[in-house]
């Protein structure tokens, strides 16, 4: 598949932070995912595929190009949000359309209309009065108003009531449905990430932990909760990862090696990352 | 274009004392003359210049306008125009004034019209790269210096000056000297621009 964003032996240090991507490969027309606890590196990775950050050394390429920093007509291709980036708080969303249609080739006024009206934001308040969801939602809407094909997102959702963060999800989805499109986005929210991803990148101190389908990643594993004593009877090399509880024990395992003694069930995404972080192993 | 647009909603938006500010130095600077005023004249636009800067690093603009499609050396371009401008406009209205009111003598205008792209030119060259470089907030103690510095300076030069109006060498050489800091300084921007990284709080 062709490579919206492709990053090999990507490296930048910070401070005693040490970004550190041997490979991510994220494909055109597919939403992917990036998972990881607070200062894992994902704003990191975000920052470096827009030009803001600047790698140690490594190769990263957005869109094909292999310069995102200097390589304007790309950028014209890419809609996003970032942490500690944002739009003038004194200007208001007419204004800021104003300036953009004077920025962006494939402007869509008509569609930027649209979705303020969706989104219900009033143009002429100045950024700055608006509430956090209503911040990110003018954000979402200069991101999908220029016919961009990559977006990219760094905690869309974070801080926004279920109502405000089911909203946003649907709108991606919508724009997921064309197939040249495609979407980074990194959550520690995994329940959205579950909803809109193809595949998700497990990032974790800097490092890829793994990168999966997301469908074929809840398939391979199941959850089995039994009894200390019926444990003894399970062959531990099976057993992935452990939450040991007062009465009983949560086992993770994948699916074809759960034995027909115990019930197993399907862990959601966020169940998983959790359980896989405690072993420490890869998927 | 779009960043100049920017800057323009931003000034509008907040800076009714300054223009009042401004009306009251131009007045000032073409009826009386005199260094305070004419520096005066040229300093209130270019602060309201600086403030856009702010507003930038605190909103996170600038960031946010490196992920855009702008070049950062169009970033940093937007900012020297919109200080010429702003020299170039004060100049002009102190010599509008100067000359509906025709107190002074046209070689004093001059001279003074000589002061203002100075001092502004120097202003803007000096605390553009350390805003760029450190922060608006980092910068203050800097900016405050250079104006007292330049200040001091210019009080120091009009004492050894004989008339109202300055040499004609001197005349000459200080626009000269000022539009080469300047020059200067716009290359050191757009160098310490291209080497800026976000990584944020």
């Amino acid at each position: 598949m062709e490579s919206a964003i492709h990053c090999s032996n990507l490296k930048k240090s910070y401070g005693s932070f040490t970004l550190d991507i041997n490979d991510l490969h994220i494909a055109t027309g597919t939403v992917h995912g990036l998972i990881g606890a607070n200062g894992c590196g994902k704003t990191t990775t975000i920052k470096l595929l827009l030009g803001l950050l600047f790698p140690d050394s490594g190769d990263l390429s957005v869109l094909g190009s292999h310069a995102i920093g200097q390589d304007t007509e790309i950028r014209q291709n890419i809609g996003f949000i970032v942490e500690d980036a944002s739009v003038p708080s004194l200007m208001n969303a007419k204004q800021l359309s104003d300036v953009l249609k004077q920025t962006y080739h494939g402007w869509d006024q008509g569609r930027f209309d649209l979705l303020l009206k969706q989104f219900q934001l009033d143009a002429k308040k100045q950024y700055r009065m608006y509430s956090r969801g209503m911040k990110v939602k003018l954000q979402l809407a200069v991101a999908l108003s220029h016919q961009a094909s990559l977006l990219i997102l760094d905690e869309p959702t974070s801080g926004l009531d279920p109502l405000a963060r089911d909203e946003i999800i649907t709108i991606l989805s919508e724009f997921r449905e064309d197939e040249s499109h495609t979407i980074l986005i990194s959550s520690h929210i995994t329940s959205d990430l579950e909803k809109l991803c193809d595949y998700v990148t497990f990032l974790e101190h800097g490092r890829i932990r793994f990168t999966r389908e997301k469908d074929e990643l809840l398939d391979e594993f199941r959850l089995v909760q039994t009894t200390h004593q019926m444990e003894a009877d399970i062959d531990s090399d099976a057993i992935v990862a452990r939450r040991d509880g007062s009465f009983q024990v949560e086992l993770l395992m994948r699916a074809q090696d759960v034995p027909s003694f115990v019930e197993a069930r399907r862990l959601n995404l966020e169940e998983l990352i959790i359980l896989l972080s405690r072993k420490g192993g890869a998927a | 274009m779009a960043l100049l647009l920017k800057d323009v909603f931003l000034i509008r938006k907040r800076n009714l004392i300054m223009l009042f500010a401004i009306a009251i130095f131009v007045v000032l600077a073409g009826v009386q003359g005199g260094l305070v005023n004419t520096v005066m004249a040229t300093m209130m636009p270019l602060l309201m210049g600086f403030t856009t800067l702010a507003y930038d690093q605190n909103d996170g603009w600038e960031a946010y306008a490196c992920a855009l499609p702008f070049s950062r050396i169009q970033i940093v371009k937007s900012k020297y125009v919109l200080a010429l401008i702003s020299i170039v406009v004060s100049i002009l209205l102190v010599l509008i004034v100067g000359l509906a009111a025709s107190v002074l003598e046209l070689k004093t205008m001059l001279s003074n019209a000589v002061t203002q792209f100075t001092f502004g030119s120097l202003f803007v060259a000096i605390n553009y790269p350390l805003i760029l470089k450190f922060g608006f907030e980092k910068s203050r103690l800097y900016y405050i210096l250079v104006m007292i510095g330049l200040m001091s300076i210019g009080s120091a030069l009009s004492t050894f000056q004989k008339g109202p109006s300055m040499p004609v060498s001197l005349a000459f050489a200080l626009p000269v000297a000022a539009l080469a800091g300047l020059i200067a300084s716009y290359f050191l921007s757009c160098s310490i621009m291209k080497n800026k990284e976000f990584s944020g709080s």
